[in-house]
């Protein structure tokens, strides 16, 4: 694979892992609305993010 | 959200256990619209409120509901220590059956305490997948109501149609854009935003930094100040795009109105010319009325002296015809007829005789130089004023001529005035240089406001720059010492998804409100037949992403002319019921065509419960109306009393077949019938009783039946 190919190919996978926090974070946003139970959404977000961004 | 059943007990007048099944579309393939007839104190209110204290408790209730603290209906309370009021309200939300039930017991009602106020609220959630049930009480279950049908957006779909003209006022507008903003998803973008802005993103940074060392750590704190002041720029280019998109909104407005106005520059002109033309001819006037006042005190006796004048020369000429105004009389000649002692007439004029004594004494008189003075002076007198008199009144008729032209110069410039003032007032009578003033200020300004977007661009290309040198070096420094880049790559997703979010919130916010008003506006045509239009407009607020949306209805007054109305009821009625409907369709259709991350919080369908939704429309735009409604909402609930609804309107709603599914009838039980008031109601082509004799029972109530 070519350079090119692969940094574009880096750049895709980043805009996939953007739209797919932004989803996960509105969902998470709209279920709190939701459930007063769910009131630590700092503590959902953080965790959808380290989800999405394991350690390596 | 779709509504199924309304389920009330012992709620006000209705005693007892009764329901109302609401029609929905796509469960049981009928029509969108709800039809419950009632007339008067039947429970036409009191069903509406039902459903909004059901959704919001006491606060929920509508302003026009007399006596919201009194729930319980009246007998029950009076006669049962357990009394207690319910209402039930089943519904769909998201595929999701839920079930809400707020109930009130009598030592709630009576008590005091402000939390007693509400009663109690479950909610019972049954999940589409699993079909597993979820029980919320209490806050948590008003928090879910929250959530799904906010208080504001109650306000406007579960409507008193009397008092529904206020939404189209200035002072509701703030309730109208919270909507907007509601309905659309807008909201929940924005606490996106703050949440991974806030805390997530902190937490993130901490992380990154403390998983760094040595080179590594200073090119990651450095990162993070040139990022911090990214984000700095990025929100200030932000509120200048607002500033400037809304300039450019204004500077149109201004060029539209200018454009609208162009023959009021034109009228001005001639307004002003005509005022300094009749300013001109006062002076004139007012100059030459003081000259002629002056005339007649100085002058005036000879004007008011001409008869005297003219009599005078008569008197004078006849005399001379007689010749009795005396001749020049020769006194030598009678002193030799005297010494002669003859009379020319031939007779002696002897000394003592009668003759000589006449004629001596004739002597005498014609010695009297004083008379014959005085007859040539008269003369003369009369000649002179002859002579000032024809001055005088030439001068006078001139000067009474000046005056009536310049009093119809006076007349014929009011006149001009007055046709200007009329063609100006129809147009308002703008004042094109304040608006000329105005649109060169907002165009100054934007073109300052382009300079500063420039320079923040320019400062954006270097900061972004930096920051990928920054992230470069970063990662290399970080495969040199073998560490995980992980916690740095979490920042950078977190902050390219804040940006992402904002532009969304950004584009959408301003895509928004020109698509509702092209909708509102189809909607108010299809309703009222005279020409009008609604302006939706927005200003941006500085500190927080909110849209402040002003209203305003225009009616046209001639071909491309229009003027801001002070409408009146009805038509602000129909503006609001266009505003409720357009936001409503607006959202379902943003629910179904949104791509991307925003469909999944874009919009919803919502329904429509109105009481009396068009009290104030007369029986043309009623029956126009008629088809309309069921094309407001996914379900629409009418409540409609003989004064509403009528066989022309019958007539409409036929025109729309299919739109009407199940019908009501509210029936009162009476003790005692009243002397006045309609027994029964004729819908659709049949007589229904809508009073009942109950004569056995010591209460009055009310009975929802279904008629069809």
């Amino acid at each position: 694979m070519s350079k090119k190919e692969n940094s574009s190919r880096e750049n895709h996978l980043k805009m996939e892992l953007k739209t797919r926090l932004i989803q996960e974070v509105l969902m998470a946003q709209k279920a709190v609305l939701l459930d007063a139970n769910k009131a630590n959404s700092s503590a959902n977000v953080l965790a959808i993010v380290k989800r999405l961004v394991p350690k390596k | 959200m779709k509504l199924k059943l309304l389920k009330v007990r012992d709620f006000r007048q209705f005693r007892g256990e009764q329901s109302l099944e609401i029609s929905c579309p796509r469960s049981t393939s009928r029509g969108v619209l709800t039809l419950v007839h009632g007339e008067m104190g039947h429970g036409k209110t009191t069903l509406l409120n039902a459903f909004r204290w059901c959704l919001h408790g006491r606060s929920g209730i509508s302003d026009r509901f007399s006596g919201p603290a009194e729930i319980i209906n009246s007998h029950v309370l009076e006669f049962d220590d357990n009394a207690r009021a319910e209402v039930h309200l089943h519904f769909e939300h998201d595929g999701e059956p839920i079930e809400l039930k707020r109930s009130l017991t009598k030592v709630q009602q009576l008590s005091t305490r402000k939390d007693d106020y509400d009663g109690h609220l479950v909610l019972t959630v049954t999940s589409a997948l699993t079909g597993s049930t979820l029980i919320h009480e209490g806050d948590a279950a008003q928090d879910y109501v929250n959530a799904i049908m906010p208080q504001a957006i109650c306000e406007l779909l579960f409507f008193d149609g009397e008092g529904i003209n206020k939404l189209a006022t200035k002072d509701e507008n703030p309730k109208m854009g919270e909507s907007v903003r509601t309905l659309l998803g807008l909201k929940l973008v924005e606490s996106a935003i703050k949440i991974l802005g806030g805390n997530v993103l902190v937490t993130l940074r901490k992380d990154d930094r403390e998983s760094s060392t040595g080179d590594n750590r200073q090119f990651k704190d450095l990162r993070d100040k040139k990022y911090a002041e990214l984000l700095q720029i990025n929100d200030k280019k932000a509120i200048d795009e607002r500033e400037r998109a809304a300039l450019l909104v204004e500077i149109e407005a201004y060029a539209a109105d200018l454009k609208r106005k162009a023959g009021a520059k034109a009228l001005q002109v001639v307004r002003e010319n005509a005022e300094s033309r009749m300013a001109e001819a006062q002076k004139v006037f007012l100059h030459n009325e003081d000259k002629l006042k002056k005339l007649i005190s100085e002058k005036g006796y000879v004007l008011f002296s001409s008869k005297l004048i003219a009599d005078g020369l008569e008197i004078t000429s006849n005399l001379r015809k007689d010749r009795k105004i005396p001749a020049p009389i020769m006194t030598d000649f009678i002193k030799e007829l005297i010494v002669a002692q003859k009379c020319i007439c031939g007779g002696s004029l002897k000394p003592g005789g009668l003759e000589h004594d006449s004629v001596s004494s004739l002597l005498n008189v014609a010695k009297d130089a004083k008379f014959h003075d005085a007859a040539a002076s008269l003369e003369r007198t009369i000649g002179s004023i002859r002579n000032v008199l024809a001055g005088t009144r030439k001068e006078f008729s001139d000067l009474i001529e000046l005056c009536v032209v310049k009093r119809a110069e006076i007349v014929q410039s009011r006149l001009a005035i007055d046709k200007v003032a009329e063609q100006l007032d129809a147009l308002g009578d703008p004042d094109i240089d304040a608006i000329e003033r105005n649109k060169a200020q907002a165009e100054e300004k934007r073109i300052r406001l382009e300079r500063i977007l420039a320079a923040s661009d320019r400062d954006i290309y270097i900061l972004g720059e930096g920051i990928a040198d920054l992230d470069r070096k970063i990662k290399e420094a970080m495969k040199k010492s073998a560490g995980n880049s992980y916690a740095a790559e979490r920042v950078a997703l977190v902050e390219e998804a804040l940006i992402e979010l904002k532009e969304t919130l950004r584009r959408d916010t301003d895509s928004i409100l020109p698509e509702l008003e092209k909708m509102v506006n189809e909607s108010f045509s299809r309703m009222v037949e005279i020409p009008g239009r609604v302006r939706l407009t927005s200003t941006p607020s500085k500190k927080e992403d909110e849209i402040h949306i002003h209203v305003s209805l225009e009616t046209q007054i001639a071909d491309g002319l229009w003027r801001e109305d002070n409408a009146n009821t009805g038509k602000r009625q129909c503006l609001s019921l266009a505003f409720i409907s357009s936001l409503v369709g607006y959202a379902k259709k943003r629910s179904e065509n949104t791509a991307g991350f925003m469909k999944a919080v874009s919009g919803d369908s919502y329904p429509m419960v109105m009481d009396a939704p068009f009290a104030n429309l007369d029986p043309a735009a009623k029956k126009r109306f008629a088809p309309q409604l069921g094309g407001l909402a996914t379900q629409v609930i009418a409540m409609l009393n003989s004064n509403h609804y009528d066989e022309e309107f019958e007539k409409g709603l036929e025109t729309a077949p299919g739109i009407v599914g199940q019908r009501y009838v509210l029936v009162h039980h009476y003790r005692k019938l009243p002397d006045h008031g309609l027994r029964s109601i004729r819908i659709a082509g049949k007589d229904h009783p809508i009073m009942q004799l109950d004569e056995g029972l010591g209460y009055e109530w009310s009975e929802i039946r279904k008629i069809s």
